[in-house]
């Protein structure tokens, strides 16, 4: 087997399915997300000796790709505080759950919420939450500690709660169908 | 659930909900082609192409061996190959020639610096090769041993331990023990790959010594590139380094060479001997046994070996008006043979046989000059004219089982009289002696002497800081006192002087504040503490956070529990804090909780623990005893037995067999009898008991659940008699330890060390029962139902600070030989009525 067999599937074959869901998952949009996923791909081949090196290789790729999730959520937020500032009929009132353009509306909040964290944090929950990845996994993805991931999460949920505070939970369930 | 947790679940819900799996067709395309893409230009990647170059020349290629390690015996093992090429001159030489010469070495040291890349801390590893293969390396805390490029045998520095190699260590072991066995070209591809690479080309511009020449190694496929240093007569390489420009990852090996180390240094057993024997500090042991070609001290015992202790010089004496003496010591610092450091006098005794305690000053360590005061215990009495003075040196001591050792003593019968010390030395504050007397008479508990000195002390808390530091000293006392409602009245008299100060370093303030919280909380007023703590530890700087974090927040912890009696709850709703999880508080012991309870082991007992306090939010407590049958059946560790917020019951874990639970059964050793059937019943239970009940109690309550019973029976029966020969006794902290490695230290009575025997013996029979009886007077303990916070009583009945195990052969022998030695206590052989416990059926 070739080295660059031997690369590929050590660091990226075992994990190729969750990279892509990752940054489906987080970004939505596919066209946005296919370029979120090639953003990844080309900080990996750029970092490739790091990665390899790196005690947590499948923890830390999976970071990139949330990382590169999040890089357009922040994008697409900055846009739409822009856009919304212009056309102030978008914003829809929060307790209007029966509206059809309301999940969107929520959907839009919870991940402009997620971009509005900071990237660490945001790398934690996105981690935590999707994959119920351990602390431990992550503080190694994140170079941190085990007791630093922890907090990363803690405080990036608590401060999501804040922000999404005046969403109903129900509408979790709503969104969800 | 807590609060917490379930908030975090319900919002991972949304996130979840919101952003659902919607890998679509089209996207999914879309990734994978970016994913081929990807694979199909790695083999062109500069790091795998380096990967692949060596792997096809060695075909030992791993992907998660770090490549720094493969150059680090590559350049190490190159060496050989450049030493050849020089030792010959500037033409260039044959392999065969290059391989012949490189056997020639006897013995060479190589000290290894690598980095990863431009901003990483540099790793360090020290290697010695010698004839034969052998190999010793020193790697982190590491000494590794081996032979021909195998590790024979791995020791831990810290741990003075035979421990498992490690896995880098190792690797480089197994590439410089190739030297021997693989051709020069065999070593070099097997580190770099393709060997035309590795041809070394002088590099005349990088030499500009006519002594040294310089030459460069690259390799056709990647930018790095090796240099080496050598000395162009004797043609030995000095340096060599790598380096990786893309990164700035290097490797840079210093060499040297000597004779050959003697044969003990490569040998693995000579150095168990060291790491076993009379306790080395880490710095010997990484070079023990290692021999500098010049002669040099490499270790503190070397240092030692050269130059023993020695009595300082007096090269000033004088005596203040006010009796202090002090004295100036040139070639003043000695050196223990762990390395460590102490200078000047411990002790000065005069004729008068006055006592004096030692204010050490500073040390020059240029001049190795240092200064000492000698403050008399009877300071600010009628003042006495000694005639001479005799200043002792002796060696510091770090456990307070090392023996004592003087070095030497210097007489002294003329001194500067009424002479304050030198100002230059020492400064001139002239009541600073009075606060170590004062400290001293404290740790003492001399409360009348302690005031009449702190009476000397003059001057305004408010202005001078030796009168501050004074009624601190007071407050702390009365806090020893137990007098809590004047500790409040000084405290909150001093608050406004110290509270700039609590938090700005650990110093008398803080702890002055510790006992005004501690005092409040004793005296009903908890809230009105805790306010004022959160009061004053909120919107502290970072570094008096840090103060508080690191050093404060610990003893008060601590405080509140051993002298306020909080249970862990209240502490941490004290503290706010959680300090069975909270990382600050490392070292805690409350009876109700201990830091080592963290423990993974301890784990499952926790949990069991906290079932069991679950258990009784909902349960009545029972009334004297009651048996709950476990849950899980879980391997238990059992550390404490309090329940988590429950303070009238405690519980007994009861398994995992009978015949392990019957082991506090009270009786004699020896004299309980439980059939083998009986004994292997397994049991998983926890005995649930109101504080009064006596441990029979317990036992019979668990056997009563099994249908058993234990009847009593006396017989006659042949029973070691201990007895005392009326021997002065000395002192319960000096008796003698008799098996270091196995005993343990803890304050203890005779009727403890006599039992500690007779279990040790009946362990080791089978069948041949040895009943030891305790003849020798000595209490147990000081009076019927002493409290064991009436330390000075129980301080008259510690007989021994050590309880020895007697498990080897000839233990018994060895025993009485202890017991007659250390207490004047002898066995006899009687035959004594004895009460025997048979466990069996319940008559019904």
């Amino acid at each position: 087997m070739s080295a660059a067999d031997k690369v590929y599937g050590e660091l990226i074959g075992p994990i190729e399915d969750r990279m892509m869901r990752t940054v489906a998952r987080i970004v939505q949009d596919p066209d946005d997300a296919a370029d979120a996923f090639q953003n990844a791909l080309a900080y990996i081949w750029k970092n490739l000796k790091k990665i390899h090196r790196h005690p947590n290789p499948h923890g830390y790729i999976l970071r990139v790709c949330v990382s590169a999730a999040y890089d357009v959520l922040r994008h697409r937020a900055r846009l739409s505080h822009r856009e919304a500032s212009i056309d102030m009929e978008l914003h829809l009132a929060p307790d209007s759950p029966e509206h059809p353009t309301l999940a969107r509306e929520t959907v839009q909040r919870i991940r402009n919420g997620i971009a509005s964290l900071p990237r660490k944090q945001a790398q934690a929950v996105l981690l935590r939450a999707f994959d119920n990845e351990s602390f431990e996994f992550i503080g190694k993805a994140l170079g941190c500690s085990e007791s630093t991931a922890r907090s990363h999460v803690s405080k990036g949920f608590a401060r999501l709660r804040q922000i999404l505070s005046g969403l109903d939970p129900s509408l979790a369930k709503e969104i969800a169908q | 659930m807590t609060e917490d947790t379930s908030k975090q679940e319900e919002t991972i819900r949304m996130l979840q909900a919101a952003m659902k799996n919607s890998l679509g067709e089209n996207l999914e395309d879309s990734m994978r082609a970016s994913l081929r893409q990807f694979r199909e230009n790695l083999p062109d990647h500069p790091f795998v192409r380096r990967l692949e170059a060596q792997e096809g020349r060695t075909g030992a290629f791993s992907l998660f061996s770090p490549k720094r390690l493969v150059w680090a015996g590559a350049t190490l093992c190159m060496f050989g190959a450049v030493i050849a090429g020089f030792l010959l001159g500037n033409s260039a030489p044959t392999w065969a020639e290059v391989v012949e010469r490189f056997k020639t070495i006897s013995f060479f040291n190589a000290t290894v610096y690598f980095k990863e890349d431009a901003l990483s801390e540099p790793t360090q590893f020290e290697l010695w090769m010698g004839r034969g293969g052998k190999a010793r390396l020193r790697y982190g805390n590491q000494v590794l041993f081996a032979e021909k490029g195998k590790v024979r045998k791995a020791f831990h520095l810290e741990a003075r331990s035979e421990v498992d190699p490690d896995r880098m260590a190792s690797q480089i072991i197994e590439k410089l023990g190739a030297s021997e066995a693989f051709s020069l070209e065999t070593i070099i591809q097997s580190c770099a790959g393709d060997i035309s690479a590795f041809q070394p080309v002088p590099n005349e511009e990088a030499a500009l010594s006519k002594e040294m020449a310089v030459f460069d190694i690259t390799n056709s496929r990647t930018p790095e590139w090796v240099r080496i240093w050598t000395l162009r007569e004797s043609k030995l390489p000095m340096r060599v380094r790598f380096w990786d420009p893309r990164d700035a990852e290097c490797m840079d090996v210093f060499f040297s060479y000597s004779q050959q180390q003697p044969e003990e240094f490569f040998d693995p057993n000579a150095f168990e001997k060291k790491l076993t024997g009379p306790k080395l500090s880490p710095e010997n042991l990484a070079y023990a046994l290692l021999k500098d070609p010049g002669g040099r001290p490499v270790t503190p015992d070397d240092l030692f070996a050269q130059s023993g202790y020695h009595v300082p010089v007096v090269e000033d004496v004088g005596i203040r008006s006010d009796g202090i003496v002090w004295v100036v010591a040139g070639k003043s610092r000695n050196r223990r043979p762990d390395g460590y450091a102490f200078e000047g006098f411990a002790e000065l005794q005069d004729d008068l046989g006055r006592e004096y305690i030692r204010k050490q000053g500073p040390h020059w360590t240029l001049e190795d000059r240092s200064i000492d005061l000698f403050i008399p215990l009877d300071y600010g009495k009628e003042p006495k004219t000694p005639s001479i003075l005799n200043f002792i040196c002796k060696v510091e001591k770090h456990a307070r089982r090392e023996p004592e050792e003087v070095i030497g003593t210097v007489e002294v019968t003329d001194w500067k009289k009424d002479t304050p010390w030198p100002e230059k030395l020492m400064g001139k504050d002239p009541w600073n002696p009075l606060i170590t007397l004062a400290d001293h008479l404290f740790r003492e508990n001399n409360w009348k002497r302690l005031e009449e000195l702190l009476a000397i002390i003059p001057g305004d808390p408010a202005e001078d800081k030796n009168a501050l530091i004074r009624e601190q000293i007071r407050l702390d006392a009365l806090f020893r006192q137990e007098q809590y409602d004047k500790v409040i009245h000084f405290a909150e008299a001093l608050m406004p002087l110290m509270k700039e100060r609590i938090y700005e370093t650990p110093n008398r303030s803080s702890i002055a504040f510790e006992r005004y919280l501690v005092a409040l909380v004793i005296r009903g007023r908890t809230e009105e503490a805790k306010r004022y703590l959160r009061e004053l530890t909120t919107g502290l700087s970072q570094e008096r956070q840090k103060v508080f974090d690191e050093w404060m927040l610990g003893f008060l912890a601590q405080s509140l529990s051993s002298q306020a009696k909080l249970m862990v709850e209240e502490i941490n709703d004290f503290l706010g804090v959680d300090i069975r999880t909270d990382k600050r508080i490392e070292h805690f012991s409350s009876p109700d909780w201990q830091s080592y309870w963290r423990q993974p082991i301890y784990a499952s007992w926790m949990r069991r623990l906290q079932e069991l306090a679950n258990h009784y939010n909902d349960n009545p407590l029972p009334e004297r005893v009651e048996l709950l049958e476990r849950t899980k059946s879980e391997d238990y560790k059992v550390c404490t037995n309090i329940i988590p917020g429950i303070r009238s019951h405690y519980v007994d874990a009861v398994g995992p067999t009978l015949g392990d639970y019957l082991r506090r059964f009270p009786c004699k050793p020896g004299t309980l009898r439980i059939p083998d059937d009986l004994a292997s019943i397994p049991l998983n239970y926890d005995l649930v008991y109101a504080k009064d009940t006596p441990v029979r109690e317990w036992i019979d309550f668990v056997l009563n659940h099994l249908d058993l019973a234990i009847t009593e029976t006396q017989e006659e029966h042949t029973a070691w008699v201990a007895r005392y020969d009326g021997k002065p006794l000395k002192n319960w902290k000096e008796v003698g330890d008799p098996s270091p490695e196995t005993s343990t230290h803890s304050r203890t009575t005779m009727e403890n060390l006599l039992n500690s025997l007779a279990i040790d013996l009946n362990s080791e029979l089978s069948g041949d029962i040895r009943i030891i009886i305790d003849d020798t007077g000595f209490p147990s303990q000081p009076h019927e139902g002493a409290s064991w916070e009436d330390a000075e009583s129980w301080e008259k009945v510690w007989i021994s600070g050590v309880i020895p195990r007697w498990r080897e052969q000839n233990a018994f022998q060895s025993a009485r030989d202890w017991f007659e030695k250390e207490f004047g206590v002898t066995f006899t052989m009687q035959t004594r009525p004895v009460t025997f416990y048979t466990l069996g059926n319940k008559e019904h």
